[in-house]
């Protein structure tokens, strides 16, 4: 089985053999553990045209031997990039490394949290203008519909929805203003990716307790995130959502970042343990993402609680 | 004068209607700070209760406080001339290397709405910004915010600026953002600290109690 076919099969809740697939949405050593920093949209924007297919090809080969050395399912790389170069580089790791990887790609489509200079003129809208506003969030949606089709026929299996909708003390929107302003756009984009015969995963940060039924009725394949100093810990996502969602994540970011080996190795072992729905239907990945700064050894340490799992135990820890 | 429909008018957030009752209630010759401690400070309280138990949200929250400025722009020009004072000046800010403000912003409003005179200094604020600062404005707290555990190092600098600065024993500081508990706030030598927007208000509150 590839990692591909391994991470195929936990999305579709088959269990498989050996340990949950694995990958990161974010990873932000390269640097220290590959000695390369990973192409971003800002470089990516800076380069002149005529540079840019080569600085893909770079990146490409990076996220590829990323993917070897540690164990990854899918490349998740480009994910910085617009949706044009997002397809041209999975196009990229086509030809380096064939179907052995899922290729992932992402976009943002719904109303989240608004930077801090944007959030007077929304708050307006909201109090003024819904119908305007209702008008803005459709078209931000159609761009997005456009991203996905794209990327679906760049070579994207999996595309992720990357938008932050909470705090760690709570949603920004109102329950009744994230049915009204958030739901019908995000059912939308999960129905466009599926359209397309890709899975759909969305991401956010925060504690989103309050709207996990709400969301639950989007389309999606699962979630990613997954928080545990926002509330949403593994154990207790999972047990809200069952075997409706493929859960991604579970190992706390911060602990990774901050704290030392063992604490890294407990967080594992809890995601390990909590994630999977009868043997399968979990991602073994960080609450967020691998931060800048996270010690290599304890990521190393997060690898290792999975690769412990032997033939016996499956691809989970029992309880 | 009946206050409630001020004090609705803020908690629901209809700025139209908070604007139009205070000009009314002043052109009758209502004292503006009863308009003021009586129905605007008691509804952005509740704005703040409300907001703790999760029936109102960040926009919830921030309609209201526009609402309560709306107002405020009619009652400050009186206000100051009467000499009434405020709770207190808060100089608040987002720490050094730190761009996050939306959970600074809602402090800042919910303390505008408690009564309190805030000076914001923005994001990516230093440890010697918040002493000019405190030192020009003479206020009586500062509120420290940080989102990330790798700026919320900031704080603690920020109180030692402070005590090198000979600032220290004149102001209360007060700390909060997603990374920040109790047990760090007392470790950095912080006076307060929340976990909450409307939370900061009652922390400030107790460290600058009203004079009698």
């Amino acid at each position: 089985m590839t990692p591909r076919e391994a991470l195929i099969a936990a999305l579709t809740f088959q269990t498989a053999d050996g340990p949950p697939p694995h990958l990161e949405l974010e990873f932000h050593i390269t640097r220290e553990m590959f000695g390369q920093d990973a192409l971003n949209a800002a470089t990516f924007r800076a380069l002149p045209h005529h540079q840019r297919g080569d600085a893909l090809a770079r990146n490409a080969e990076l996220w590829v031997k990323v993917a070897d050395t540690l164990g990854w399912s899918a490349i998740t790389g480009f994910h910085d990039l617009p949706a044009d170069a997002q397809a041209k580089g999975m196009q990229r790791v086509r030809d380096l490394a064939g179907d052995r990887f899922m290729r992932t790609a992402a976009v943002s489509g719904t109303l989240g949290i608004p930077d801090a200079d944007d959030i007077g003129a929304l708050i307006s809208k909201i109090a003024g203008d819904p119908d305007g506003l209702m008008e803005e969030l459709d078209t931000l949606c159609r761009r997005a519909e456009a991203d996905i089709r794209t990327l679906a026929e760049g070579g994207a299996e999996l595309i992720f929805l990357v938008t932050d909708y909470a705090f760690h003390g709570g949603p920004f929107l109102s329950p009744a203003m994230f049915a009204r302003f958030v739901s019908p756009f995000a059912r939308r984009l999960a129905s466009a990716a599926r359209a397309h015969g890709a899975f759909v995963v969305q991401h956010s940060d925060g504690d989103l307790r309050l709207m996990l039924d709400e969301m639950l009725g989007w389309g999606l394949d699962g979630f990613h995130g997954l928080d545990p100093r926002a509330g949403m810990d593994i154990r207790t996502v999972r047990e809200r959502v069952g075997g409706r969602w493929v859960l991604f994540g579970g190992v706390d970011s911060v602990t990774l970042r901050n704290e030392g080996v063992a604490e890294a190795e407990q967080s594992a072992l809890h995601s390990l343990r909590y994630g999977p729905w009868n043997g399968s239907g979990h991602v073994f990945t960080s609450s967020n993402c691998i931060y800048a700064g996270t010690p290599p050894e304890n990521y190393r340490a997060m690898l290792a609680a999975r690769a412990a799992l032997t033939p016996a135990s499956g691809n989970s820890i029992p309880l | 004068m009946n206050l409630q429909p001020l004090y609705d008018a803020v908690l629901n957030g209809d700025a139209t209607a908070a604007r139009a009752i205070t000009e009314a209630a002043v052109a009758e010759g209502v004292d503006p700070q009863t308009l003021l401690s009586d129905a605007m400070i008691p509804a952005m309280d509740e704005v703040g209760r409300l907001f703790e138990i999760n029936e109102y949200f960040v926009p919830e929250l921030l309609i209201s406080a526009r609402a309560m400025k709306s107002a405020l722009t009619i009652l400050r020009p009186l206000l100051a001339a009467s000499g009434a004072g405020s709770a207190g000046r808060v100089v608040i800010g987002t720490v050094r290397g730190d761009l996050h403000d939306i959970g600074k912003n809602l402090v800042a409003a919910m303390l505008e709405g408690g009564g309190f005179e805030v000076v914001d200094l923005g994001v990516d604020v230093s440890p010697e910004q918040f002493v000019k600062a405190v030192r020009d404005t003479n206020a009586r707290i500062v509120a420290i915010s940080a989102l990330l555990t790798t700026t919320m190092t900031g704080m603690r600098d920020t109180i030692g600026a402070l005590k090198d600065s000979g600032l220290r024993e004149d102001v209360k500081v007060m700390v909060g953002g997603a990374p920040v508990t109790g047990k760090y706030a007392d470790e950095i030598g912080a006076d307060g600290f929340s976990e909450t927007a409307g939370g900061a208000v009652r922390v400030a509150r107790d460290l600058v109690p009203p004079a009698a």
